[in-house]
């Protein structure tokens, strides 16, 4: 039971996206992307989602193609946010999480208590009543997540593995707010729901994911545990910069800094 | 923590409950309209006159005998009081769905040419009509009919046309929009035109009533047509409340969220085209009733469309009402067309939320 890839390939006209990806996601696991800009990280994001059709191979969720799920089906399957999620019109905090809800069959108090879950956890339950227009981006951030969560929680059939796939959660979060939004992802693998995210920083990749998919040029270049991605000459291969290599002194985990020559 | 959670709690339920004072005030506001639009008018003054007609028609008072005033009452202001609701609801919940689809708060079914590609059409079957008519008479009881199907196709063709000019890779371009709605708005006007300049004087006259627009053709006939037509779409449209929310938020994350974006779209246009052609059939081109009425509702309220679909019906309903009432009583016993007076209203109201969003977005047009 798990989120798989096969042998995706995406070309759009010439251009070859994504190839020979493969990638299996169990919902228990904390699954970061990394690779340098345009190495096609949000494009397997937005397949695996099933918003762009592969060319080639499959996506498939529980052993069925995510394409033979309806929309709604997929929904109570998989969250997705998305690098920008907009509003133009002036709507509360709270509603814009509740948006979520929109589709399902939840009483009142039942919807509440959820709300009050999910903002807790990625510490937006203060925003509630603001509207979502004047609050700042990494604001915006967290009430997104809080929402695509919130979208997952309110399928009731909770048996169901299910998947959040995020693009770039944490990039316009301050340090406090990068560490806490990581716990909370990481308590969500732990109660069973497979995160996919893409991410930037790789000291906190490696800190917090379970496993790594480094992108390049379309490819993959490398996967597995912290430990067995990141080092020199994957890293002098995937972002072609120069570090020194350390271990985190609680973890072990591998932990960069760079390279500077004089 | 703790009670943060307590006061936040409060707050969270309390919102379905905090919306109940807006629903009445537009009840009691649709209500009241009705009553002045009743009231009101060229033949005679008199706020109690819809009550007492309505007990004599009902037969509580024991009188049978109508009296001519009554009869006005009965007949010309009450179907002409409730087209305006129809056609008010109908036209603010076209243009709040709308702007939900666009992701714009300018979109608008007059703005968008919407309207005026229904005007075409209807005029265009006018024209084509009274040729055919003259040939083959029989014909002749089918006319409004035709003149409906002729606008809601003119209307779908430009609503269709106007959206896949200003889209571009799933984004809304909203200068595109505005210029598509400015480019098949001049378009229709000139065909409008055209036609004109081939009727005689009687096409004329009712050419001249779809660019105006007017409620004066009211009947209880043309309420017992549009009441289902109408009433039907508004609730396909409701039904919808739930996808429209979500794709406020962009059209990949309703996607997500388990809406069929495509289908949904294509399903909100053909209902507007519908709504906006039916309603240009009977009323001519009335503008800006679906631009004002969802922003006056989000002044006071917000955007969720499970409470703004409703809201803008009752809204739009009581405004027209109150407008037609105006034009009415204004210029009495003349009538000032009511696409004028909506426009008088509607387009200070659309200059100043251009400026607006123009401060906000920074873009300029």
């Amino acid at each position: 039971m798990s989120l798989r890839i096969e042998n995706l390939r995406v070309s759009v006209g010439n251009k070859c996206l994504l190839s020979d990806i493969n990638i299996e996601c169990q919902s228990d696991r904390f699954i970061g992307v990394i690779g340098a800009n345009g190495a096609g990280k949000s494009t397997l994001l937005n397949v695996m989602a099933g918003l762009n059709a592969p060319s080639s191979g499959s996506v498939s969720i529980d052993d069925k193609d995510i394409f033979e799920y309806s929309a709604s089906q997929l929904a109570k399957l998989r969250a997705v946010l998305p690098q920008h999620s907009d509003l133009s019109f002036p709507l509360n905090a709270i509603e814009v999480v509740r948006l979520a809800l929109s589709l399902s069959s939840m009483n009142v108090s039942q919807q509440h208590d959820l709300l009050i879950d999910c903002m807790s956890r990625f510490n937006v339950l203060h925003l509630a009543n603001q509207n979502y227009l004047t609050l700042s981006g990494g604001e915006r951030q967290r009430v997104q997540l809080a929402r695509v969560t919130a979208q997952l929680f309110s399928n009731q059939n909770h048996q169901e593995h299910q998947y959040l796939l995020l693009d770039e959660p944490i990039s316009a979060l301050d340090l406090y707010q990068q560490y806490q939004t990581l716990d909370a992802l990481k308590l969500l693998a732990k109660e069973g729901v497979g995160v996919v995210a893409v991410l930037h920083d790789l000291n906190l990749a490696s800190l917090y994911c379970d496993h790594l998919v480094v992108l390049k040029h379309g490819c993959i270049s490398a996967q597995g545990s912290p430990k067995q991605v990141i080092n020199e000459n994957s890293l002098k291969s995937a972002f072609n910069i120069d570090v020194w290599l350390q271990a985190h002194p609680d973890t072990q985990a591998p932990f960069i800094t760079p390279r500077i020559s004089q | 923590m703790a009670s943060n959670q307590i006061s936040l709690s409060a707050v969270a339920l309390e919102l379905p409950q905090s919306r109940r004072p807006l629903f009445i005030v537009l009840v009691a506001l649709l209500f009241i309209a009705c009553w002045l639009g009743a009231s009101l008018g060229a033949a005679k003054f008199d706020l109690f006159l819809p009550f007492e007609t309505l007990a004599m028609a009902l037969g509580f008072n024991g009188e049978t005998e109508v009296t001519g005033i009554q009869n006005i009452v009965l007949n010309i202001r009450l179907p002409r009081v409730l087209m305006a609701v129809l056609v008010g609801a109908a036209l603010a919940v076209s243009g709040a769905s709308l702007q939900g689809m666009c992701r714009n708060p300018l979109a608008d079914p007059s703005l968008l040419g919407i309207s005026s590609g229904a005007a075409v059409g209807a005029v265009a079957m006018i024209f084509i009509s009274q040729k055919l008519f003259l040939m083959i008479p029989a014909l002749a009881h089918i006319g409004p009919y035709a003149i409906s199907i002729a606008a809601v196709l003119g209307a779908a063709i430009t609503a269709f046309a106007v959206y896949h000019l200003a889209q571009t890779g799933g984004q809304f371009q909203v200068p595109t929009l505005l210029l598509a709605g400015v480019a098949i708005n001049s378009l229709s006007i000139a065909l409008i035109g055209g036609f004109n300049y081939l009727a005689d004087d009687q096409a004329l006259r009712q050419i001249t009533f779809w660019l105006m627009g007017s409620l004066g053709g009211s009947s209880w006939k043309s309420v017992s047509i549009l009441f289902p037509i109408l009433g039907l779409a508004l609730w396909m449209i409701h039904k919808r409340r739930h996808a429209i929310n979500l794709m406020l938020l962009g059209e990949a994350n309703a996607r997500c969220s388990g809406i069929d974006v495509d289908r949904i779209k294509l399903e909100l246009l053909w209902i507007n085209a519908l709504i906006v052609g039916v309603a240009v059939a009977f009323t001519g081109i009335i503008a800006f009733v679906g631009l004002v009425v969802p922003h006056i509702l989000r002044l006071y309220s917000d955007t969720n469309y499970r409470y703004l679909i409703i809201n803008s019906a009752m809204l739009g309903g009581a405004l027209l009402v109150l407008a037609d009432t105006a034009s009415r009583v204004i210029a009495a016993p003349a009538e000032l067309p009511i696409g004028i007076l909506t426009s008088l209203i509607g387009a200070p109201f659309f200059i100043a939320l251009l400026i607006k969003q123009k401060r906000a977005l920074g873009f300029v047009l």
